[in-house]
């Protein structure tokens, strides 16, 4: 039991989806929720077999997104290739920026740390330094 | 027993301390009371069924700072909201684009019992979520069409069987979905190609 739910995706997930996508009327059985988990495990299945055939026939290693919107196109999925590759694009906006972001603050941290060292020696109160060693905290934490 | 009186008191000691300690800092640093708060925050985050996406640092900091002058709780009933506003939405701008439905840890493990020796970039983890979303809004809306033609207020089972045998697109979908018959029409069919095998 627990492996297959494993190999599902969760039915909660699934059936927001679903339920997001019918009017607010319609309903959805039980029965037809597990079905979709059923079916959206086949899917991707489907997807990356046809995408990992594509690699093996190139002698590529690595499945990267290109060839999963390639595999998308071939087995008929045209409309979702289309989109998908507009959302490939985003991602690896969100990632460049994401990626910059962080060089940014760790950047910061350095440089914060820094000033503390150089004032901890001086003043051994720091009420004004304080907040910026919250600050640092929260920033480290995040990370 | 002699241990349990000790403990009150011990514990009486470090409420001291911490209220003799807190009007000091409250002063200077009202945002050191935070470093219990965002750690909850996380752990609510990580408890969601689906991932939280890609956040935005500039916000995160920001609503750490906004912590310190409101109380924990509504603000995460709030950014709970917001997620799942941001997830109900339609197709948005760039931030609902990142958002991913689905665990990307599922995803993984789905795509390495089809083959485990291919690596897999954080492309195509990405992608496949996105593209398994499209196809259950898809297969639930033609799902839904069928249920409307028969009638019916829920979408069942059988709706999406015809769906999957109807369409083309659908085929790889024939075994798992396959059309229920009655085991009276099964038997003659098995007595059938029994006959015609012998």
């Amino acid at each position: 039991m627990v492996d297959e739910q494993e190999r599902l995706l969760p039915i909660a997930n699934v059936g927001r989806i679903m339920k997001q996508i019918l009017p607010p009327s319609a309903k959805v059985s039980k029965e037809a929720k597990q079905t979709m988990q059923e079916c959206a495990t086949e899917f991707i299945s489907f997807v990356t077999g046809e995408a990992s055939d594509k690699c093996r026939k190139e002698n590529r290693k690595t499945v990267n997104g290109d060839d999963i919107c390639w595999a998308l196109g071939a087995l008929g999925f045209d409309n979702h290739a289309d989109a998908i590759v507009r959302y490939l694009h985003k991602f690896r906006v969100a990632e460049r920026d994401k990626a910059a972001q962080n060089k940014a603050s760790c950047s910061r941290n350095s440089q914060d740390k820094e000033e503390e060292e150089s004032s901890q020696d001086q003043q051994p109160h720091q009420q004004a330094d304080v907040p910026s060693n919250s600050k640092l905290q929260v920033l480290e934490f995040s990370h | 027993m002699a241990s349990s009186s000790k403990k009150p008191k011990e514990e009486n000691k470090k409420k001291e301390k911490s209220k003799t300690e807190k009007p000091e800092k409250k002063a200077s640093t009202p945002q050191k009371s935070n470093k219990s708060k965002p750690k909850p925050d996380k752990s609510r985050k990580k408890s969601s069924n689906g991932t939280p996406g890609i956040p935005d640092p500039s916000s995160s900091t920001e609503s750490n700072e906004n912590k310190t002058q409101k109380n924990v709780k509504p603000n995460n009933k709030r950014k709970r909201k917001e997620k799942e506003e941001e997830n109900g939405g339609g197709g948005g701008g760039g931030g609902e684009a990142t958002v991913c439905r689905f665990p990307m840890n599922r995803i993984k493990r789905i795509i390495k019992s089809e083959d485990s020796s291919v690596a897999i970039s954080q492309d195509v983890v990405f992608l496949v979520n996105k593209a398994t979303e499209m196809f259950l809004e898809k297969f639930s809306e033609d799902g839904y069409k069928c249920s409307v033609k028969d009638r019916k207020k829920s979408l069942s089972y059988k709706h999406l069987a015809t769906v999957a045998h109807e369409r083309k697109r659908y085929d790889f979908l024939s075994d798992y979905v396959p059309q229920k018959i009655k085991a009276e029409d099964a038997l003659k069919e098995m007595n059938s190609t029994e006959t015609g095998k012998g």
